[in-house]
C-alpha cells in the first residue's frame, strides 16, 4: 500500500523554510570574572583550590565541583603545561570545510588540576608530541578583551 | 511567595552591567535553520491557499475529512486519496486574549489566536489561526466566522494567505 499520490516534479516539491532565532549570552561568573580579568590586566591566570580534595580548578571555579565547598584559596596559575591530546580540525560547527585546518591541543596546565581545550600554534610542520612542553602566547594587552582567547594559543617551549 | 523573600542569595545583575562591560561574557549564536519538507498532502493545501481555497482529504475507510490534509489517515493508516474542497467559514472552538508576543513582549493590541472548526471538515480538526476585525471583548466561543484573504496578488501559497477570520454576525 503506497501513497496514490507522487510528486515527481521537483518544481512541485515544496519545503517549508525557517530559521530559530538562537542567541546566548552567559556572563563567566564570580570567580570567571575574576580568573579573566586577571588575564586581561596581568597576562596571568587565576585558579581556585580545594585543599580537601586536593585540586586546582583553572580557570578559578566558585565551588569545588567534588565537595560543593565554596573555594576561597586563590592561586596563581602559569600559563605552562603538557600536551595530553590534540586533534586537527578540519570543519566548522556546521560542518563546512575550513580554509586552513586548526590545530587543537588538550593541554594539562602545570599548576592546575584539570585540562584546558585551546589552539595550538607555531608548530611550523612540527609534529605535536602527547607530553610535550607548551606555553600560552598571548594578546597583546591593549587587545585583551577579558577570555578564555585572550590566549591566542599555546605553542612548543624552546 | 516570592514577594516574602528580601535578600536573594547571588550576585544581581543589570542589562545594564552587561551591555556597559562592567561584566565579562560569553556570547554566541547558533545557526538553527530548517526545510520542512510539505510531501504531498501539505503541498497541495498550501498552493490552494494561493487559490483562496481550503481543501482537505477524505478517509474512504472512515469517512472522516481530514484537515488540514494528510496524506494519509492516522485512524486507520491508510492513505488518503479523495480531494475535498471546504468552504471558509466555520466555527470558533477556542479562543485566547493575548497580551505577549512568542518572545515574551507585551504587545499593545491584543492578539486572538483561536481553533476554528472548519464547515464540512470532521470532529476535532480545528485549524489554530487569528480572530481579527472585531473588539476582543465580542469574540465568543461558537461565534460562526469567515476567512479574511490577502488580495491573490499577495498570496505566498502559506497559511498567512489568511489574514484571519472575523464574525459574520455581529
Amino acid at each position: 500500500m503506497g501513497l496514490s499520490e507522487r510528486i515527481a516534479s521537483g518544481d512541485r516539491l515544496r519545503t517549508w523554510e525557517g530559521n530559530f532565532p538562537l542567541e546566548h549570552l552567559y556572563t563567566v561568573g564570580v570567580a570567571g570574572e575574576r580568573a579573566l580579568r586577571e588575564l586581561k590586566d596581568h597576562g596571568r591566570l587565576l585558579g581556585t583550590r580545594c585543599a580537601r580534595c586536593e585540586v586546582t580548578y583553572a580557570p578559578a571555579r566558585l565551588y569545588c565541583e567534588r565537595c560543593l565547598t565554596r573555594l576561597d584559596e586563590w592561586v596563581p596559575i602559569a600559563l605552562v603545561g603538557t600536551l595530553a591530546s590534540y586533534t586537527m580540525v578540519h570543519q566548522d560547527v556546521d560542518g563546512q570545510l575550513l580554509e586552513t585546518p586548526a590545530l587543537v591541543g588538550l593541554i594539562g596546565l602545570d599548576d592546575a588540576s584539570g585540562h584546558l581545550v585551546h589552539r595550538l600554534g607555531e608548530f611550523d610542520g612540527q609534529q605535536p608530541r602527547l607530553g610535550m612542553k607548551v606555553e600560552a602566547v598571548l594578546r597583546p594587552a591593549t587587545e585583551r578583551v577579558g577570555s578564555i582567547v585572550d590566549i591566542r594559543y599555546f605553542r612548543p617551549v624552546g | 511567595m516570592s514577594v516574602r523573600i528580601q535578600d536573594f542569595p547571588g550576585t544581581p545583575l543589570r542589562e545594564d552591567d552587561v551591555r556597559s562591560g562592567r561584566v565579562l561574557t560569553v556570547s554566541g549564536a547558533a545557526r538553527a535553520e530548517y526545510a520542512w519538507d510539505l510531501g504531498v498532502a501539505m503541498t497541495r493545501y498550501l498552493e490552494e491557499l494561493r487559490n483562496g481555497r481550503l481543501v482537505g482529504q477524505r478517509c474512504r475507510h472512515c469517512g472522516r475529512v481530514l484537515f488540514p490534509p494528510r496524506a494519509f489517515c492516522e485512524q486507520c493508516f491508510c492513505p488518503t486519496t479523495e480531494w475535498v474542497a471546504l468552504p471558509d467559514t466555520g466555527v470558533i472552538q477556542t479562543f485566547a486574549i493575548c497580551h505577549i508576543a512568542w518572545d515574551a513582549q507585551r504587545i499593545d493590541e491584543p492578539k486572538l489566536p483561536a481553533v476554528i472548526a472548519v464547515d464540512g471538515a470532521s470532529r476535532n480538526m480545528g485549524l489554530l489561526h487569528l480572530i481579527g476585525g472585531v473588539e476582543p471583548e465580542r469574540v465568543a466561543v461558537g461565534q460562526r466566522v469567515r476567512a479574511v484573504w490577502r488580495p491573490p496578488d499577495e498570496r505566498q501559497g502559506a497559511i498567512t494567505d489568511i489574514l484571519y477570520f472575523t464574525p459574520t454576525e455581529a
